[in-house]
């Protein structure tokens, strides 16, 4: 659409615009519904349904990403399972992913700060990190190679994607209780199904009256962009539970490496303001320093007192590792962080959310929109490409029975599908968070016992992998 | 030194029947006589010659050789094991109580006693401020030649340093540690020793029995260590007299209200007047 037309529409809102109707929209151009209308065009069978894709925000760095891709990495990276990642292989998409800026790793070493457990879980390529505007630019790529394929117009083809246009409210028709959607431009959308991709605060679920439970975890995460001190050797994760929330350093390719440090309010807040030389040395101290130590920093920190800090890290840093060989060091601790990527730092709320339900006469939630969860098992992403691939699979079979694809008993399936898989992990990962919130010493004897037994149980941690890396 | 010879203590319990050795060591332990003489090598043929063993020869023999220079740490601490630590628990514990006059005994047990956990703590309160981990960094030694006597008896005669000056004029250096295996805790152990001296002087405590029980509890309630704790039991040794004019627990309730003695840059006080050092540290001087 021009951008004259558009203006014209804004100006004239009170002309009322004729009203689109669609078999299926999206609300949400993030990876859940991206993936989602991808999929959906690659399948034979709803390859003809007419899509339209709304995003609130701009799509530009994403539809260039794959002709002038930037060249330093962004700050907004996730742990891809090769379920995902299989998954994406099918839709057709996985081959337009820039493969120089994604990093396979073959091993997580998972330790805590307050004991010296540790495990180490060891699996070939068991995840794969990839940034977020590299999916989504693999996405839309799929989506215009799929248009191109199709040989038909761009207005035929019947995948419309709009970016900078939010949803302001959502209506139902008055003759067919179709939902319709009011959009920013002063347009209306009427859709045979409303698919909800609309990340947490999601407006297609507050329409649909799903309750969404949950709760703020208080804690924020602090992600970054790093570059540590020689290119890895052994490309592995590392996280480290500390009292204020778990520290992850995941590797990307040569001597890069992203952040993602759960971390209470007040100290997330210090940690993206603070001088970059000063939290790059607190990263490294994380990883090796014991908690009254950390304890004594954010104090400082908090304060505003920053004079001799990193000489007093340094010197903690040395006196703990002085011990070690080089050997141990590199068995037990991640390869120092020398810089950060400027303007690298970003803080972001973390939280536990769980919608009753999935789905409800024509409408679909999918991704974040249905979920959300702490980022310290990675798996937030990957369970949306889960309910995608679950919910493309309903309605294909509706498709192919011939109802109509609003109808609740073909979306059903999906919510019955995904629902269980998608608590449990929820469950797990919120109990996670809450035994490694936990100070008290019977308590850390106790999960550091159990870390140390199942560290040495291969059988149960094969299973443990299998469950998060989806093999 | 006795704990020189310590190691190898269990370099014969092993090759006797261990049973018997401590059974023996204990029967003769009821003769403090034993003690007044600290070589253990002497103990140990006292031993020897009433409950001969073959294999003793040659382990007494052993015993008056030099310590082997791997058996130390660079900084002449010495490297134990926990069979070893457990044995000079047991018999500088004993010995400690049956003859507490005796330095040696006591501050063998004073540092096996403080065991790694009671002396994290310690360490952990001087990491929670900037003085504290100073201190750590730095690991001033408090002696005549970091506190030169030429200066502090320049000072006024209410100063911190030159009461310390007056209580350590006959000379009375704190021994250095040598049986705590971890290298920063020796350090925190030491510094709790040199500390010792503050003590009584900021509690206004004698250095006869009197005034060393109730600096004893101070210290037990202000820093945990369980040899402090041990020593208020002597308490119950004193006449009836003697124990009513001795508040052990007052003491402690000082001391543990009291800022953490550990964590204080001593050496930054030396020309304040003392009893604004108290007010400073919240001690309330007894008597
Ligand atoms: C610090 C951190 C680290 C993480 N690490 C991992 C990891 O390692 N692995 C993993 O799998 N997951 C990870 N996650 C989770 C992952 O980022 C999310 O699960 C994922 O981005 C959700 O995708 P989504 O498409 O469902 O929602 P979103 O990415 O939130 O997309 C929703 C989209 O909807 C649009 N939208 C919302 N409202 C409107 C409206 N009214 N009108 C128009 N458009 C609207 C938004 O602009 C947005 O683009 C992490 C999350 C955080 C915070």
């Amino acid at each position: 659409m021009s951008l004259i037309f558009k203006r014209a529409l804004a100006t004239a809102k009170s002309v009322v615009p004729p009203v689109k109707t669609v078999d299926v929209l999206i609300i949400g151009g993030g990876p859940a519904g991206l993936t989602l209308g991808a999929s959906l065009k690659n399948s034979s069978i709803t390859k003809d349904l007419k899509i339209e894709l709304v995003e609130g925000f701009n799509l530009d760095p994403v539809k260039k990403f794959y002709d002038e891709t930037p060249e330093h990495f962004t700050n907004r990276v996730v742990s891809l399972t090769p379920q995902t990642i299989n998954f994406l292989e099918k839709t057709g998409s996985w081959k337009f992913i820039k493969q120089d800026r994604i990093q396979p790793y073959d091993s997580i070493v998972v330790t805590e700060g307050l004991s010296d457990a540790k495990i180490e879980f060891d699996h070939h390529s068991m995840a794969t990190m990839v940034e977020n505007v590299n999916i989504q630019s693999s996405l839309y790529q799929r989506i215009k190679e799929l248009e191109q394929e199709s040989e038909l117009k761009s207005e035929d083809f019947g995948l419309n994607l709009r970016d900078n246009t939010r949803v302001e409210q959502i209506t139902k028709d008055e003759t067919n209780q179709w939902p319709v959607v009011h959009l920013s431009t002063g347009e209306q959308i009427k859709t045979r199904l409303l698919v909800g991709a609309d990340g947490f605060n999601s407006p297609v679920r507050k329409f649909s009256g799903i309750e969404s439970r949950g709760w703020f975890y208080n804690r924020f995460g602090v992600v970054a962009t790093l570059k540590l001190e020689f290119p890895v050797f052994k490309y592995a994760g590392w996280q480290r539970f500390l009292p204020t929330g778990p520290i992850a350093l995941l590797p990307l390719p040569d001597d890069n490496a992203t952040l993602v440090w759960s971390q209470t309010v007040e100290n997330s807040e210090m940690l993206t303001k603070i001088d970059s030389e000063i939290f790059i040395n607190l990263i490294n101290a994380a990883f090796v320093l014991e908690d009254v130590d950390m304890q004594f920093y954010y104090k400082q920190l908090n304060k505003g007192e920053t004079e001799g800090l990193i000489e007093d890290i340094q010197w903690r840093i040395n006196h703990a590792t002085q011990k070690y060989s080089d050997e141990q060091l590199e068995e037990n601790f991640p390869l120092k962080v020398v810089s950060i990527e400027e303007n690298s730092r970003a803080r972001f709320p973390l939280k536990l959310s769980h919608a009753d339900s999935y789905v409800s006469e024509r409408i679909a939630l999918v991704g974040d929109a249905a979920h959300t969860t702490h980022p310290l098992a990675g798996q937030g992403l990957n369970m949306g490409q889960m309910d995608v691939q679950s919910l493309v699979g309903a309605i294909e079979k509706g498709m192919q029975r011939g109802l109509d694809i609003g109808n609740p008993l073909v979306l059903e399936p999906y919510w019955a599908d995904r629902y269980p898989e998608n608590h449990l992990l929820l469950g797990v990962v919120d109990k996670l968070h809450k035994l490694y919130s936990i100070r008290s010493e019977p308590i850390v004897a106790l999960r550091s016992f159990g870390l140390k037994a199942v560290n040495s149980m291969s059988l149960l941690k094969d299973f443990m992998i299998g469950k998060v890396s989806g093999k | 030194m006795l704990s020189r010879h310590i190691p190898n203590v269990t370099q014969v319990s092993t090759t006797i029947s261990k049973r018997t050795f401590i059974i023996s060591t204990l029967a003769t332990l009821t003769n403090s006589q034993y003690f007044k003489n600290i070589q253990l090598a002497d103990e140990i043929e006292d031993i020897h010659n009433k409950l001969p063993f073959p294999q003793m020869d040659e382990f007494i023999q052993q015993a008056r050789e030099p310590l082997h220079e791997d058996r130390k740490f660079p900084d002449g601490r010495i490297k134990l094991n926990s069979l070893e630590q457990s044995s000079i628990f047991l018999i500088s514990g004993i010995s400690a109580l049956l003859n507490p006059a005796n330095g040696t005994h006591i501050n063998n047990f004073g540092e096996v006693s403080s065991f790694e956990f009671v002396l994290k703590n310690l360490r952990d309160q001087m990491l929670q401020t900037s003085t504290g981990r100073s201190i750590l960094r730095e690991r001033p030694l408090m002696n005549n030649e970091t506190l030169d006597p030429e200066w502090l008896k320049t000072l006024p005669e209410n100063s911190l340093g030159f009461q310390y000056l007056k209580f350590t004029e006959d000379g009375d250096s704190r021994a250095p540690v040598k049986l705590i295996q971890d290298e920063e805790l020796a350090y925190v152990f030491l510094r709790y020793r040199q500390t010792h001296d503050i003590v009584h002087i900021l509690t206004k405590s004698k250095i006869d029995l009197a005034g060393e029980l109730p600096v004893k509890a101070f210290e037990f309630g202000n820093t945990g260590l369980p040899m402090t704790g041990l020593a208020c039991f002597a308490w119950f040794k004193l006449s009836d007299k003697r124990k009513a004019r001795i508040n052990m627990f007052d003491s402690f309730l000082n001391g543990l209200q009291s800022k953490p003695f550990i964590g204080v840059k001593w050496e930054d006080f030396m020309e304040w007047d003392v009893e604004d050092v108290r007010k400073e540290l919240g001690v309330i001087p007894q008597n």
